[in-house]
């Protein structure tokens, strides 16, 4: 028993320790198939500006509440050299679902395939919907686990402050 | 693992972590989730799992521990429950441990570590990749142990496996990718050591599986086409005579046209004929050459998240199913989106039982959904309209589905002259809805309810000379009349879900929750339902006989971290998660805490 509390304890003290540490690194750089076919890196697409991951499966009820405004911030700061990737958790049992939801909904941003969940363990995105606002020069700027309506204000907040920096 | 392993890797663990960030030369983030939870019954579980990235130049190691005394589900743990190096170069990766793979839509290997129904078929071994010019070519080794679950051995119970096989695993897959075109194949081998019963001798015998497949892909701006093939053949060695051949093929087509969207499944996956009772039909225990774990391929019906329409799930069987699914989704009215569905499937052929309780296959693989009873048909037909009103303040949701399945078949008897035919028969209208509604100040109100009219039992069919002697079901539902103390057959259940939330964005969340049926299931220990202190409370206001109530609070301490609480209790039986389902044991009575930190 002892061990055991030993155990939590050490897991807890290594979580909060390294909560903040976390956002001052770079995060590693990953190449992803997109719903079209073709392949793209974060690394790229951070040349163009911040980008905000959001990792969201087609069974994952908050997850699709939330994109509604994923697409919205999107489009509007695209310009900004802003976008936002989403990774996609389905597995191969309901992937044939996720283009036509996509489609469906005319969701602009980009979309990336991760069924084995390689991208979302890297990322340590252990709940659905869980979104990661990654700064131009690769650090975390902002994270979020869960969606419930009326985070999209804090979202917004956080792309405006970080592109203002630009 | 003994103790002095655990130490070691703790040990060691730790020295590579704090020495390489001292020194600032690698990087490191995680992830954690402690979760306790404990019920007036008895039941309770005190589980940690612990995930670390830790990224040195082109080498990154994640590993995940577990500490659990014991688990929500599964077996005690504590130390180190998955490690894994990747190391890149260029266009190679080298990937040793825990390997978590996919390859097409799973009809060779698909391979997860699903923990909510404690399912895992990972392999631990050595993996390459290579990607260059247009090819990608992977090499896969190792060995894994996989447990599952069955009655029909000893030490089964719903918490933890009782039935373990072990694979020795090698195997390789091509890809030559060209725009949108894809072109597959692969090739995996697993050498299996597959306990029997001990009262059987020998008590093991060993097969060797061989998968061969190929598959296709092209996605396109009007339609995306994939087909995908498998070729499996097991046989016996070291003395076991033994050969079973299969195969399964999955063909998926989606087309565009405008603002709607198409989309056709066809499954066909016949990789072992078992008779089709229950007690065969999932025997894989007795039964070997089945398909493998490591296959887990995509199914032709949804996957629902909605708690009443997961519990009429149908359960799906790798061996011998025959199926195919139509979605349509496009625009509806006032802005919303409109998803039809249609699914139909059924086992590739009949079976006859005989006089002697066996079984003989009567007719040989259908290409098309079986109508007949005999063939285990399952339909389902489900509608949802989805979206946003007034300035995208509401969400929702409004659904219908009926679902129509024989699960189960206990006898098909002919003889010249009559027709006996016995088998479980499941009818579910479900009408699962949500809304929520986001006020000015930050507030959202989340409404949930969802309803269903369920029809179980056994249904029993007789004729003679061409006369129906007796077509009808026996329901499953019973109602209890504390006055006379007796039991009176009813031939639906009526079940209700109901909850009622309200959060404040970002930071907490709270929602109140009923699980209701309206009669008790003979067959199902599961359901019965208790009145606790928190139901006797709520008593007070509303009607709470066999619901489970349960209040639940979320609060997101931080961005980094998120507790949720909750009290009360949750009705047991079906969880399916990816088209594999496990019972779940009832919690009366109790709390649940889990806290989940990134670092």
């Amino acid at each position: 028993m002892k061990k055991y509390f030993a155990g939590i304890a050490y897991i807890l003290a290594i979580s909060f320790l390294f909560a903040s540490k976390a956002n001052v690194e770079k995060v590693p750089d990953f190449k992803v198939k997109l719903l079209s076919g073709e392949r793209i890196s974060l690394y790229k697409l951070l040349e163009d500006g911040p980008v905000l991951l959001d990792f969201w499966a087609t069974w994952c009820g908050p997850c699709k509440k939330a994109m509604i405004h994923q697409d919205h911030f999107h489009t509007t700061y695209q310009d900004s050299g802003f976008n936002v990737l989403t990774i996609n958790q389905d597995s191969p049992k309901s992937l044939s679902k996720v283009k036509g939801y996509i489609r469906s909904k005319k969701y602009s941003f980009k979309v990336g395939l991760d069924p084995n969940q390689q991208i979302s363990k890297i990322f340590n995105a252990v709940l659905l919907p869980t979104m990661i606002l990654i700064d131009k020069d690769g650090t975390i700027a902002w994270r979020h686990q869960g969606f419930i309506p009326g985070d999209e204000v804090a979202i917004e907040k956080h792309i405006k402050a970080l592109l203002t920096q630009l | 693992m003994t103790i002095a392993q655990r130490t070691l890797y703790l040990t060691s663990f730790s020295f590579i972590l704090f020495t390489s960030i001292l020194f600032g030369q690698t990087h490191f983030s995680g992830s954690s989730q402690l979760k306790y939870g404990e019920s007036k019954t008895g039941f309770y579980y005190s589980e940690s799992l612990i995930n670390t990235n830790i990224r040195f130049d082109n080498l990154t190691v994640w590993t995940q521990f577990e500490f659990s005394q014991p688990p929500e589900l599964g077996f005690y743990q504590d130390g180190l429950r998955k490690i894994r190096l990747d190391y890149t170069d260029g266009p190679i990766s080298l990937k040793l441990g825990d390997i978590y793979e996919i390859w097409g839509r799973g009809l060779v290997l698909n391979q997860i570590d699903d923990q909510p129904i404690d399912f895992d078929n990972g392999i631990r071994g050595l993996y390459f990749s290579l990607d260059k010019n247009n090819i990608h070519w992977d090499i896969l080794t190792g060995y894994s142990t996989l447990w599952k679950s069955s009655p029909t051995f000893p030490g089964y119970n719903n918490y933890t496996h009782n039935y373990e096989t072990n694979h020795s695993v090698m195997g390789t897959n091509i890809d030559w990718i060209r725009d949108s075109f894809e072109i597959g194949l692969s090739y995996l081998q697993s050498r299996e050591k597959h306990t029997l019963p001990s009262w059987n001798f020998p008590d093991t015998v060993h097969v060797i599986h061989r998968i061969l497949g190929g598959r296709m892909a092209y996605a396109g701006p009007n339609f995306d086409i994939f087909v995908e093939y498998a070729d499996k053949q097991s046989n016996g060695f070291n003395d076991l005579d033994f050969s079973r051949k299969g195969s399964g093929f999955y063909a998926n087509l989606t087309s565009y046209l405008q603002d709607w969207t198409f989309s056709a499944d066809y499954i066909r996956y016949s990789f072992a004929h078992l008779a089709p009772d229950a007690f065969s039909r999932w025997d894989f225990i007795n039964n070997y050459g089945l398909a493998l774990d490591f296959q887990q391929p995509a199914i032709s019906n949804l996957l629902h998240t909605t708690p009443l329409l997961g519990r009429v799930s149908h359960q799906f069987d790798f061996n011998n199913n025959l199926g195919y699914q139509l979605d349509l989704t496009g625009p509806g009215l006032f802005g919303s989106t409109l998803f039809l569905h249609y699914a139909a499937s059924s086992r590739t052929n009949i079976w006859e039982s005989t006089a002697n309780y066996s079984w003989l296959k009567k007719n040989n693989d259908s290409w098309l959904p079986i109508e007949s009873e005999e063939g285990l048909p399952y339909r389902e037909i489900y509608i949802e309209v989805n979206g946003y009103a007034f300035n995208d303040k509401i969400h929702y949701i409004i659904s219908g589905s009926k679902t129509t399945d024989i699960t189960d078949i206990f006898k098909n008897l002919y003889s010249e002259q009559s027709h006996d035919l016995q088998y479980k028969f499941q009818e579910a209208v479900t009408i699962p809805t949500s809304f929520s509604y986001n006020l000015d100040n930050g507030l959202n109100i989340d409404i949930k309810w969802e309803y269903q009219e369920l029809l179980r039992g056994t249904w029993s069919y007789s004729d003679s000379l061409n006369i129906v002697q007796y077509d009808s079901l026996k329901s499953d539902f019973d109602s209890y009349d504390y006055e006379t103390g007796s039991y009176t057959k009813r031939p639906k259940q009526y079940n209700h879900f109901f909850s009622v939330g309200v959060g404040k964005a970002p930071t907490w969340s709270m929602a109140l929750l009923f699980d209701r049926v309206s009669y008790d299931d003979t067959f199902d220990p599961y359901a019965i339902d208790t009145e606790t202190s928190f139901e006797s409370f709520l008593g007070n206001f509303i009607n709470l006989k066999n619901t489970w109530a349960a209040i639940e609070f979320v609060y997101n301490i931080n961005s980094s971290h998120r507790l949720s609480l909750m009290y009360g209790s949750q009705k047991g039986g079906l969880l399916c998660s990816n088209g594999v389902c496990r019972i779940i044991e009832p919690f009366t009575d109790g709390f649940k805490l889990e806290l989940t930190s990134l670092f």
